[in-house]
């Protein structure tokens, strides 16, 4: 029971950082089109800001914040300037995202360098829980708290809010939205800032569960992305929460468990895990081809 | 035509991929009245209406509301001058709900209350508030369609064929909701196929034909001219 206690809590810890990663570039695609593959890089941008402000700091919330804001930043300008002169031209666009992506990874390289890099633990949230058998990660604890924040922050946003009237309609349809006066540029500005910004504060938690950052953080970072936002539904921010909790538990349960009946050594389990998770997904995807909370494609459900 | 101008159309030109669909349309819509644009399939109808509207840009000619050039602004800046539009697949947000649907009409300093004008006019639609809009049936997608783009105050009502689909019991009610607009002064610019509806709720006619407009007049002179009813519009 506790190592199962232990594997949930930290399935949910990751499923928390995919989700903020995942949720932004679903929100992009459902409200624009535009698959973007620069996202990967703004996680891994998203790290080394809260890495720069933390080691300088010494205040973990700052940190977090400039992350935050320098994923926002970074989204806008990409949004204004790489993707708006390009949009109705999803090839060109799919080879700037994917151009400016390797631009961003290897401009980290240059400022902070190849290696790994490691920081000082987080006051507060570097301790461990004690349960009998069951030990958890105050961090881990802290990570799904986050992600539940930022979920609900997010939702009540788009269901609450008149600017998530407005960006749930775009999502469905663009042209409509503008023929009711309503300027959709600013709109996907906006969503395209807040997606990138989740993304950064996604790299900025996920540094401290890694207890690292690297350049190549944000690589596997952005398939995961992608494998949960098909899974969720392309367009469906709850559909991207959905897809997020069971590939984050998959990923902790299935190697586990395999290894555990299968007696295969852990290095093979793993693989064999990463490969039932994508059988998972193409059978998930044969029955609903639109995903599990997806509505229609493209466009969906929020 | 006696009264005011509201919308002039100048030799416009719309392409779309290869193909030249207005061919230098001209024709101007009455302030206060409505003016049906008849035509058969596939004669650029419903390219003009999206023309005005800039949601499928017309490449050359003139748009003129009063003295204001509406071509080459982005959409919602044409429906910022308050120009109301109900697409032909009325394409009502399907995943709002009906009242959502009609609160985005909305904009910031609105006068409160015209939602529930709305629902005065449709009480389907009151009844019906918090369901998912795609789960109403063809004729009240319709109705929401035309309430959403009643919900403000417009100097012109741009309405793409709204009997298209219908049963002809809802058609009935469509032509006493137009009728209203029409006693109460709304600017209509309609597009329509049912010829017997649009005698029943215009004041002024056009027909077009293969991108050019062919004829106009009074609607009440439409049937006197069997000839062009037989050429134009196959009756």
């Amino acid at each position: 029971m506790a190592t199962f206690l232990t594997l949930t809590i930290n399935g949910l810890a990751l499923a928390a950082i995919f989700f903020l990663v995942s949720a932004g570039l679903s929100l992009i695609f459902g409200l624009m089109g535009v698959l973007n593959f620069a996202h990967g890089s703004f996680v891994v941008w998203g790290a080394y800001v809260w890495l720069a402000v933390f080691n300088d700091s010494g205040n973990f919330w700052l940190a977090l914040l400039a992350a935050g804001l320098a994923g926002a930043a970074m989204g806008a300008i990409t949004e204004r300037v790489f993707i708006r002169p390009l949009y109705g031209r999803p090839q060109t666009q799919i080879l700037v995202t994917l151009g400016l992506g390797l631009v961003l990874g290897q401009a980290v390289v240059v400022i902070w360098g190849e290696s790994p890099q490691y920081f000082n633990a987080i006051p507060g949230l570097d301790g461990t829980l004690q349960h009998g058998d069951l030990y958890i990660a105050t961090y881990r604890l802290f990570v799904i708290g986050a992600g539940l924040v930022i979920l609900l922050a997010v939702w009540a946003l788009l269901r609450l809010t008149r600017i998530g009237l407005i960006v749930r309609a775009g999502v469905e349809n663009p042209t409509m939205t503008r023929a009711l006066g309503i300027n959709i540029n600013l709109v996907f500005l906006g969503v395209f800032s807040l997606g990138s910004a989740l993304a950064a504060l996604g790299g900025a938690v996920y540094a401290p569960y890694l207890s690292v950052t690297t350049p190549d953080m944000g690589q596997s970072m952005l398939l995961f992305a992608i494998v949960v936002v098909v899974l969720g539904g392309l367009g469906s921010y709850l559909g991207s929460a959905l897809g997020a909790l069971i590939i984050g538990l998959a990923q902790d349960y299935v190697p586990f468990y395999i290894s555990k009946f299968s007696m295969l050594p852990p290095n093979v389990a793993s693989s064999a895990a990463s490969l039932i998770s994508l059988a998972l997904l193409v059978g998930i995807l044969l029955w609903r081809p639109q995903g599990l909370l997806g509505l229609r494609w493209p466009g969906g459900a929020l | 035509m006696d009264g005011e101008t509201r919308l002039a159309l100048r030799d416009v030109h719309t392409f779309i991929g290869g193909s030249h669909v207005l061919q230098g349309v001209s024709f101007v819509v009455a302030a206060g009245r409505t003016t049906v644009l008849l035509g058969r399939n596939g004669a650029g109808k419903s390219t003009t209406l999206r023309g005005i509207m800039g949601v499928l840009p017309a490449q050359s000619g003139s748009i003129t509301l009063g003295h204001e050039e509406l071509r080459g602004q982005p959409a919602h800046r044409i429906a910022r001058r308050d120009i109301a539009f109900v697409p032909e697949d009325r394409e009502v947000f399907v995943s709002l709900t009906v009242e959502e649907n009609l609160k985005l009409a909305q904009r910031r300093g609105d006068p409160p209350g015209a939602i529930e004008g709305i629902f005065q006019l449709f009480p389907d639609l009151q009844r019906a508030r918090r369901r998912s809009a795609g789960a109403m049936s063809g004729g009240q997608q319709q109705m929401l369609a035309i309430g959403r783009a009643l919900v403000r105050r417009n100097t012109l009502l741009l309405v793409d064929e709204p009997t298209k689909g219908l049963a002809p019991i809802i058609v009935q009610e469509l032509k006493a909701t137009f009728s209203a607009l029409r006693e109460r002064g709304e600017t209509i610019l309609l597009v329509e196929q049912n010829l017997e509806f649009a005698r029943a709720v215009g004041d002024f006619f056009y027909i077009l034909d293969e991108g050019r407009i062919v004829h106009g007049g009074a609607m009440s002179e439409l049937g006197a001219r069997p000839e062009v009813l037989q050429r134009y519009l196959g009756v």
